[in-house]
């Protein structure tokens, strides 16, 4: 530029500086937001993703309790991963009359609810993410517990 | 400081040559949101990984179903050929139970190994064998009658806990009489007492179930021998469909011959009931001149065990060929 500009230099500075800061402030709100957005669905779709499979297990324990008949033994497991999309999480085995499966992150704070279908009467249980194993109780129920088939 | 524009006022460069442009706001930010969206692709890489391991099918539990029915099956066959094929003493369990026992070991190594081959275990144990009784009469020249000659007896009199494999041949269809006279008749009852009763005459067969229906199959009037099958529903070789015993019948407790010299042939039937205890005093001899009995099995009990990664399965089967008869 020449020397014949109308504004001073400090002027030029102040305003180049806001408009820049403007500019930043809202790119990082934005940005934060897209990332914070996309990482809520991503848990969700892994809670789904790790619901679906936890119920095809019990679904299939289920079939072989039934095959099986009376004082048999049941144990089928899996390994989840700990934490999805960074977050933990719990799975929770609901015994109501219709059972289902509840899966709740920490971080954003999700739950998301699985069905399934089942003969064999199901017995309530929690456990984290981690291995985890289907089994058929004494009592002719099946329930989710920590660790691997035995 | 930030400037944002070239050639400013006080800088050591003029004109056109200047490269003293900064921007260090901007490229800070810029480093911001890369970190961000690098942060989010590796979250939704995650989660790419996560749906692609959901379409594969790992939860499959068709082997340790297909063991079972095919230790069943076998088992079911094996137990059928050694009652077929048993040559023992009278009243000799040992050799049969002997004989599945070996049988069913080569059975459990042939199909643990065949396992073994994908990566499975499996174990199979034999753990008790139900003792039953042939009760046969092989000689096609004699009538029904006990050892001693009785036409009306019970075959099975005790209280048993099933029969099976029940066939009769008749060997002279001149020595039947008419349903009207005085037929063969066999009458089966269960713990309630009720009964079926099937009767031989001379021309047709005639079933009687437990709720006092009738059902009758002819076609062998002009036969001079026959098989009346009533395991298989067949009369002279032709489905007879009343002939199965019916379902209201629970699990045969006694057996009874009725008019036994109005008949000549050969019958068999299994029961489920030990040798020594089948029939009264002079209903059987001990040759095979007349009605004899013979050791046999009844069934079975398997403890099953298959094992895989990730799948433990364990179950106690009970093996009893053909149990509809019962």
């Amino acid at each position: 530029m020449s020397e014949d500009v109308a504004q001073t230099i400090t002027l030029g500075y102040t305003l180049g500086l806001g408009i820049a800061a403007i500019l930043i402030t809202g790119l990082l709100i934005a940005g934060g937001g897209f990332v914070s957005d996309q990482r809520e669905a991503a848990v969700r779709s892994e809670l789904e993703v790790l619901g679906q499979q936890v119920a095809s297990d019990i679904e299939a324990a289920d079939r072989l309790a039934v095959a099986a008949g009376a004082d048999a033994t049941v144990s089928l497991g899996r390994t989840l991963p700990q934490r999805v999309a960074g977050s933990t999480y719990m799975v929770e085995l609901v015994a109501e009359e219709d059972p289902f499966l509840r899966l709740s992150s920490s971080s954003p704070e999700l739950e998301i609810d699985v069905a399934f279908t089942n003969t064999t009467a199901v017995e309530a249980s929690r456990l984290d993410g981690g291995p985890f194993v289907v089994n058929l109780t004494a009592a002719d129920e099946l329930t989710l517990e920590s660790g691997v088939p035995s | 400081m930030a400037d944002l524009r070239e050639g400013v006022r006080g800088d050591i460069c003029t004109g056109l040559d200047c490269h003293n442009t900064r921007g260090q706001l901007l490229i800070v930010t810029g480093f911001a949101l890369a970190i961000a969206f690098v942060g989010l692709a590796l979250i939704l890489n995650s989660v790419i990984y996560t749906e692609n391991i959901a379409t594969r099918a790992e939860t499959t539990t068709s082997e340790p179903v297909s063991l079972t029915q095919s230790v069943e099956r076998g088992t079911e066959d094996l137990v059928d050929y050694i009652n077929d094929h048993n040559t023992s003493e009278e009243g000799d369990y040992s050799a049969v139970k002997e004989n599945l026992t070996r049988a069913f070991e080569n059975l459990s190594a042939i199909t643990a190994r065949h396992h073994l081959n994908s990566g499975q275990v499996s174990a199979l144990k034999l753990d008790g064998q139900m003792e039953a009784t042939w009760v046969t009469q092989t000689n096609r020249e004699r009538n029904f009658t006990n050892n001693d000659g009785d036409a009306t007896w019970s075959p099975v009199s005790t209280n048993a806990d099933g029969a099976r494999q029940f066939r009769l041949f008749v060997n002279d269809t001149t020595t039947l009489d008419g349903l009207t006279g005085n037929p063969f008749t066999v009458t089966l009852n269960d713990s309630a007492n009720d009964r079926w009763t099937l009767q031989v005459g001379s021309t047709e067969v005639e079933m009687t179930d437990a709720n006092g229906n009738n059902v009758t199959c002819g076609g062998i009037d002009t036969l001079a021998e026959f098989w009346v099958n009533v395991s298989a529903g067949t009369v002279a070789g032709t489905e007879c469909s009343g002939l199965a015993l019916a379902p209201e019948l629970g699990p045969v407790q006694g057996v009874k011959f009725e008019n036994g010299a109005n008949i000549e042939g050969s019958y068999r039937l299994l029961v489920n009931k030990s040798e020594g205890d089948v029939g009264s005093v002079g209903d059987y001899g001990t040759d095979t001149s007349g009605p004899y009995t013979q050791a046999a099995l009844w069934g079975t009990v398997i403890d099953l065990d298959f094992e895989r990664k990730n799948l433990v399965y364990r179950t106690r089967i009970r093996i009893i060929p053909g149990d509809i008869d019962e």
